[in-house]
């Protein structure tokens, strides 16, 4: 409790209360702009946090994490066009009310859907997490090594719509975090005589190529423009809690169904947020209103899609395991900042870990006043033409990657990255199971080397991890 | 005129190319693994030596491609299964694409001893100008005030030193 409390206080400093504002306004902007993402946003943010302490460099890039899965919502309504994947469902009712002139109403019942969404799936953070964490202590090589199998497996079974062509980039992606100096033997490893290779391939270049320039050279062949008029926004109407109250039901089941789906590495707010519109449909009293503009609809997609932000980090932060890609971006930073996401940061890192905790809390408070001024100036800035856009972005992500190590060769990283993510996503074969490929490669690697010296090589060990084998033998000698 | 559309058998020919492309790049990878990591003779007696976890990735990765090739055979053959095409832009799009690479490359190249500022400039003005835009000031102004602005925040602000090139910045 004290620790929370400390947390709290922590969180309310003026640096960090200005960071989680930042963050904010950038993830909302990057939310709403459909074509970018929270992953493009982070990305761009993420050079800028080197300098920063590392508790507020990671409020900043929660903050930005928030905003922008909330965000979606905004040009999903106002002009059909989803800002991000989580916010499809949002489309199907929320532009219908728009035409019908309510789209006041819906951008309200979106914010506040979201807000309650996020506050739930904190909650559960706090709550689940640390009990998480006590059994993640317990874990050994083979436990861990099985956990990235694990999160590699499912994130590629469900990231793309081939499971064969996921797993090909997931072992890609692995392969190509073993570039670099071996951590056994200390030989080289596929650097082709440079020094710029020996310290292994650096993460924010490669997710930038894999992402943001991928998305670049995509839109450049699609030519597209989100120049489509805007319908008015400025309905009347007040739209607060009292209101929101009649959805509480409606709110709450999808946000369990967020946190449920969140929590499950691979999966995503864009999958919570479809089932819980059909299940809030299938319990609706009017489900002929779905898909005809129904305030219900929108209650139900949006707090499903926040409610999976929170979920999302109790496997990164307890296990060191990304359920997505933004979070598998988190965890980057949190390397970045020396700190090894996994149960020892509840430990070692206790303090900062329930910052963020705390601070998760209250970036969704302040995404409640944030969200209600975006609402009312986002209508302009949807309008600014992709061709004007996109290349800023670009010269942003080319300077994230510069500034990632200060080295020109990081450039040239995110360019190669870009490409393979281009021809890879055009191909069918997603490019999330290479992020976490290269994310997880080294900690599979480690961790099967070390199972594999210590049981003399047999595979044995792998299916039944030791805390399982120990149980078994408990129940074996009652 | 008309245009020839794909039979089935074309389509999916068409479908296994890409993860053939993938096969043979995993095939060549495992050929030139032993060049690219040297071990000494008491790694080589162990089986766990730096060369075991890139080539089980690399085994790994070929076999997902071969069964991902069968399923669809089996798909296409033995169930009869109609396969979808990859959607396809017109060529003139992919010529964009490629422009933009080529900016990108050169970019890098010339970043060192050109500068950031005039590089950037450059590069953000060919993107523009690919993405459709058409307005002299915009596709001038824009540019230009960008990377004057993103150099000034990160050279003065972050630290980060990006390379002025022969602009004495």
């Amino acid at each position: 409790m004290e620790l929370i409390l400390n947390s709290l206080l922590s969180c309310l400093n003026l640096q960090n209360l200005l960071g989680m504002v930042v963050g904010l306004a950038v993830g909302l902007f990057v939310g709403a702009m459909p074509g970018l993402s929270g992953v493009i946003g982070i990305s761009l943010l993420l050079p800028f946090t080197f300098t920063m302490e590392p508790t507020m460099a990671l409020l900043v890039l929660i903050g930005t994490y928030c905003g922008s899965t909330y965000a979606g919502s905004i040009s999903a309504i106002l002009i059909k066009t989803p800002g991000t994947a989580a916010a499809a469902a949002t489309v199907l009712d929320g532009y219908e009310m728009n035409r019908k002139g309510r789209s006041q109403e819906a951008l309200s019942i979106a914010l506040y859907a979201s807000v309650f969404g996020g506050l739930f799936s904190g909650v559960i953070l706090l709550t689940v997490a640390p009990q998480l964490a006590k059994v993640a202590l317990k874990f050994n090589s083979a436990d861990y090594f099985m956990l990235a199998v694990f999160g590699l497996s499912v994130i590629s079974a469900v990231g793309g719509k081939s499971i064969m062509k996921g797993l090909v980039m997931a072992c890609l992606g692995v392969f190509a975090s073993t570039i670099g100096i071996d951590p056994t033997e200390g030989v080289y490893r596929f650097t082709f005589g440079t020094v710029a290779l020996s310290k292994g391939l650096e993460l924010v270049p490669a997710l930038i190529g894999l992402f943001a320039v991928s998305e670049l050279l995509n839109q450049t062949e699609k030519q597209f423009h989100s120049d489509k008029p805007v319908t008015s926004s400025s309905a009347s109407g007040k739209y607060g809690w009292k209101y929101m109250w009649r959805y509480k039901w409606t709110m709450l089941k999808s946000s369990i169904i967020g946190v449920i789906i969140g929590a499950t590495p691979g999966t995503g707010a864009a999958i919570a947020s479809f089932m819980a519109y059909g299940e809030a449909k299938r319990t609706s009293k009017h489900p002929e209103e779905y898909g005809q503009g129904s305030p219900e609809a929108v209650a139900a997609s949006e707090s499903a899609n926040n409610g999976v932000t929170g979920a999302t980090l109790i496997p990164m932060l307890t296990l060191g395991i990304p359920g997505d890609v933004i979070t598998a971006v988190l965890m980057g930073a949190l390397m970045i900042q020396g700190l090894n996401p996994g149960p020892q940061l509840f430990t070692q890192h206790a303090d900062l870990t329930y910052t963020v905790i705390v601070g998760f809390l209250i970036v969704n408070i302040l995404l409640l006043y944030m969200g209600k001024l975006a609402i009312r100036g986002f209508a302009q800035v949807c309008k600014v033409p992709y061709s004007i856009l996109l290349p800023i972005v670009l010269a942003f992500c080319l300077v994230g990657a510069y500034a990632c190590s200060n080295s020109i060769y990081d450039c040239l990283v995110a360019i190669i990255f870009g490409i393979i993510g281009y021809l890879a996503e055009k191909f069918e074969f997603s490019t999330t199971p290479m992020l976490i490929g290269l994310v997880l490669g080294s900690l599979a690697e480690q961790n099967l080397i070390r199972t594999l010296a210590a049981s003399h090589g047999s595979l044995l060990v792998m299916p039944a991890p030791s805390f399982r084998l120990k149980s078994s033998r408990k129940s074996g000698k009652h | 005129m008309k245009t020839k559309t794909p039979t089935r058998l074309h389509v999916f020919i068409g479908r296994q190319v890409p993860t053939l492309i993938v096969l043979c790049l995993c095939v060549i990878g495992l050929i030139l693994l032993p060049f690219q990591i040297p071990v000494s003779k008491a790694a080589q007696a162990s089986a766990l030596g730096p060369r075991f976890f890139p080539t089980v990735m690399l085994c790994a990765a070929a076999v997902c491609c071969i069964i991902s090739i069968l399923s669809e055979s089996y798909c296409f053959f033995a169930r009869g299964e109609n396969l979808k095409s990859f959607p396809l832009a017109p060529v003139k799009q992919y010529g964009k694409v490629l422009c933009l690479v080529a900016a990108l490359l050169v970019w890098y190249v010339l970043l060192r001893p050109i500068g950031f500022v005039i590089m950037t400039v450059c590069l953000m003005i060919i993107s523009m100008l690919l993405l459709g835009n058409r307005h002299v000031w915009q596709v001038i102004a824009i540019p230009c005030l960008t990377s004057v602005l993103i150099y000034l925040v990160f050279a003065n602000f972050l630290n980060v030193p990006l390379p002025a090139g022969i602009l004495p910045l």
